[in-house]
């Protein structure tokens, strides 16, 4: 008889690097329309530039992750104020096509500067701190990715519902040019989408880069199992992405002791997001028809 | 006016721009590795050793190296390359330079082979030398041998060690079965094979089932696509099919480092023994690894490690660090590096009406007891439909962040069946 605690317990630090990675993609898109598929790679490039701070030129690690995450978010707030702003007007997939050209020219630049033939750890002083739960060991960082989704979804879901600024995203999401005429400072809003969109990708990157691998195409491509659970959670709800991204992450770790089944468990979010996306078209039947 | 806004929006939208490409610069020159100081003051002793560059009609020699995401094995040719650039300025081989052709494929075959033709039929290469291909092996050996072409060069799938042309310097996948022997010296009683889900890779699992059946020992192979998903429900799963007396043996290739970040975190160092094959080998694989895995780690290497003190292994860093400081010292650049050299003293032998693709891969073929301190045994290109001639190994382990040799004594990888060794070693 398999024991299937340690894997239930792993599951939930699984489920939060899932979370993590579909909270930011949901945020983002409720914020400005827009699908991010760079989320991975911006994230990427803050651990990057983190590691070569901290473990190349040895500066303070504290500083180095804040420098990281300005990176990534400049890099974001970049994209956002210039094509971002280009491509506002287009329709959802051309502006989700978009950042597949940052995603695209990111990855170039860190295979180049980062050759994915040498081995890269950036150990975080979170990781120090751990506990045993049953046979399993659940360390600081793998604590601080279950937390920081839900931390993130509780501030967005208030700040999207009570504050001003909040109010405007969202109405910006439904309809830029009406919010415009009504005086909604649009290229304001947006850039502060964006920005928090970085700040946001800039921590994930560096907490995901200890908990998955340090390399340019592991973190990038990251960002197709968390669009899976945002596509559960029909890109509106954070806290169904949420709670699909701990699903998600304790049903996968449960499959790893059966052979015959494990060697396919990476594609549990898809699997999940197809009978999701489909048990919701079966419930609301009528959305979409003429 | 409009024409200043212009030129001011230009400048304006060039600023990220530059900054991004200082940023690249910056960052690229901090993450390159400084050449060995030491390896400058050997005295180099290519080919002839004439110190005279060579300057009479090429030799055209030529190779492909896979360069894809994750998948880069350019330092073979690279390393090669560097040779043949010190071959040429020592007289060539008897004063022909040598004309090194690389061209870099991915993990297509067609590519791949549209490459393999250019080489043979538009460059007129007479031999192919210091490859590490994934495809090459597995796409290209017919054509090559319809040609004539008979190769030495690095293996990377196993496909390569079956190819009646193709003699591969390194051990590669191979090295489960003596990373397996370590861990029986040391008592296991079951075995787990964990490996990279690549097309074919059951085979790894028959090969280290009938070693087990050989040795009285349960054998079980874990199959898991790389890059992990999940390292630490890996790393606890291993633990338990391996159970209190079982042992692991890695063969993830590019996996390893997450898989081994994975166990320490688990606290699951000391629950199991571990073993590795020589794909491990990267020293920045050993300095990602902390103190708990000091003398914990059982690896079967097919070379002596690059710092060990040795002449030929001195010579190999010193032409490195002279004509190509950039490319990292592993078993891939030794394995270019070695095909290059062996190479060169059979050509050397070679008379100028010779130098034909006949005459270069009769030379190729005939290579037999080459000598080198990065190997156990001397090498034979050897013949029949499968070859490895690089079939003894050492027992390398991790201390303080660097590989290091346990005893520099060597061992024979244990003959099984599917491996071929019997018949191999009767080849040679």
């Amino acid at each position: 008889m398999v024991n299937l605690t340690p894997y239930l317990v792993l599951g939930l630090a699984l489920g939060g690097v899932f979370a993590l990675s579909s909270v930011g993609i949901v945020v983002l898109f409720r914020a400005t329309g827009v699908l991010n598929f760079a989320g991975g790679a911006i994230g990427a490039l803050s651990a990057f530039v983190a590691w070569t701070l901290t473990q190349q030129w040895h500066w303070n690690q504290w500083v180095s992750y804040l420098i990281g995450i300005l990176v990534a978010t400049a890099v974001s707030v970049a994209y956002g104020i210039t094509a971002g702003r280009a491509l506002a007007q287009r329709p959802p997939i051309v502006k989700a096509v978009g950042t597949l050209a940052v995603l695209l020219l990111l990855v170039g630049f860190m295979t180049v500067v980062w050759p994915e033939n040498v081995t890269r750890s950036m150990p975080l002083p979170t990781s120090a701190f751990s506990v045993s739960i049953g046979q399993a060991v659940i360390n600081g960082t793998q604590m601080l990715s279950m937390a920081i989704p839900i931390v993130v979804t509780v501030g967005t879901a208030i700040f999207l519902k009570k504050t001003k600024l909040g109010m405007a995203m969202r109405a910006l999401a439904d309809d830029r040019e009406i919010s415009a005429m009504l005086g909604v400072p649009v290229r304001k809003v947006e850039a502060i989408a964006w920005i928090g969109a970085g700040v946001l990708a800039g921590v994930s990157g560096i907490l995901l880069s200890n908990l998955v691998n340090l390399a340019a195409s592991d973190l990038t491509f990251l960002v197709i199992p968390a669009l899976a659970v945002a596509l559960a959670a029909r890109l509106e709800s954070l806290w169904i992405s949420l709670g699909v991204g701990f699903a998600i992450g304790v049903l996968q770790a449960a499959l790893t002791p059966f052979s015959g089944i494990s060697e396919f468990r990476s594609a549990t979010p898809f699997v999940v997001a197809t009978i999701a996306v489909l048990w919701l078209a079966w419930r609301r039947p009528t959305l979409g028809r003429v | 006016m409009k024409t200043q806004n212009s030129a001011h929006r230009a400048t304006i939208r060039s600023i990220p721009i530059a900054a991004a490409a200082v940023l690249a610069i910056a960052l690229s020159g901090c993450t390159t590795s400084s050449s060995d100081s030491s390896a400058s003051s050997v005295a180099l002793d290519c080919g002839s050793a004439t110190g005279t560059p060579a300057t009479g009609s090429p030799i055209k020699l030529g190779a492909l190296s896979v360069d894809a995401p994750g998948i880069v094995y350019t330092a073979s040719t690279d390393a090669a390359s560097a040779y043949f650039d010190c071959v040429n300025d020592n007289g060539g081989i008897n004063g022909h330079p040598i004309d090194y052709t690389v061209y870099h494929d991915a993990l297509d075959p067609a590519p791949s082979t549209a490459l393999a033709t250019q080489l043979v039929e538009q460059d007129g290469v007479l031999g192919i030398v210091g490859g590490a291909s994934v495809m090459d092996c597995l796409a290209n050996q017919q054509y090559y041998a319809s040609k004539g072409f008979y190769l030495v060069g690095m293996a990377l799938p196993d496909g390569c060690f079956a190819q009646t042309n193709y003699s591969p310097v390194n051990a590669a996948g191979q090295t489960i079965i003596p990373a397996a022997q370590l861990l029986v010296k040391q008592g296991v009683k079951k075995i787990v094979l964990v490996s990279n889900a690549a097309p074919g890779i059951e085979v790894s699992g028959q090969m280290m089932a009938q070693f087990g059946q050989s040795v009285g020992v349960e054998t079980e192979q874990i199959v898991e696509n790389v890059p992990l998903s999940d390292a630490n429900g890996l790393a606890v799963r291993l633990v338990q099919e391996a159970g209190p007396d079982g042992g692991v043996v890695l063969n993830l290739g590019t996996g390893d480092p997450q898989l081994l970040a994975a166990i320490e975190a688990q606290g699951l160092i000391d629950q199991v023994k571990w073993g590795s094959d020589s794909s491990i080998l990267l020293d920045s694989t050993a300095a990602g690894l902390s103190s708990a895995w000091n003398d914990k780690l059982s690896v079967a290497s097919d070379f002596a490690l690059s710092s060990t003190d040795a002449p030929d292994i001195d010579q190999f860093k010193a032409v490195l660090a002279k004509y190509s400081p950039n490319t990292s010292k592993d078993a891939t650049s030794i394995s270019g590096y070695l095909a290059a050299q062996m190479t060169t003293e059979a050509l050397l032998a070679l008379p100028d009406d010779q130098l034909t693709v006949t005459g270069v891969n009769d030379a190729i073929t005939g290579i037999k007891g080459f000598t080198s301190d990065f190997l156990c045994q001397p090498f034979s290109y050897g013949s029949g439909d499968h070859h490895m001639s690089n079939n003894s190994v050492r027992e390398v382990t991790v201390r303080d962040g660097a590989w290091v040799e346990t005893s520099g004594d060597c061992f024979d990888i244990t003959a099984v069946p599917l491996n071929y060794l019997e018949q191999i070693r009767a080849s040679l």
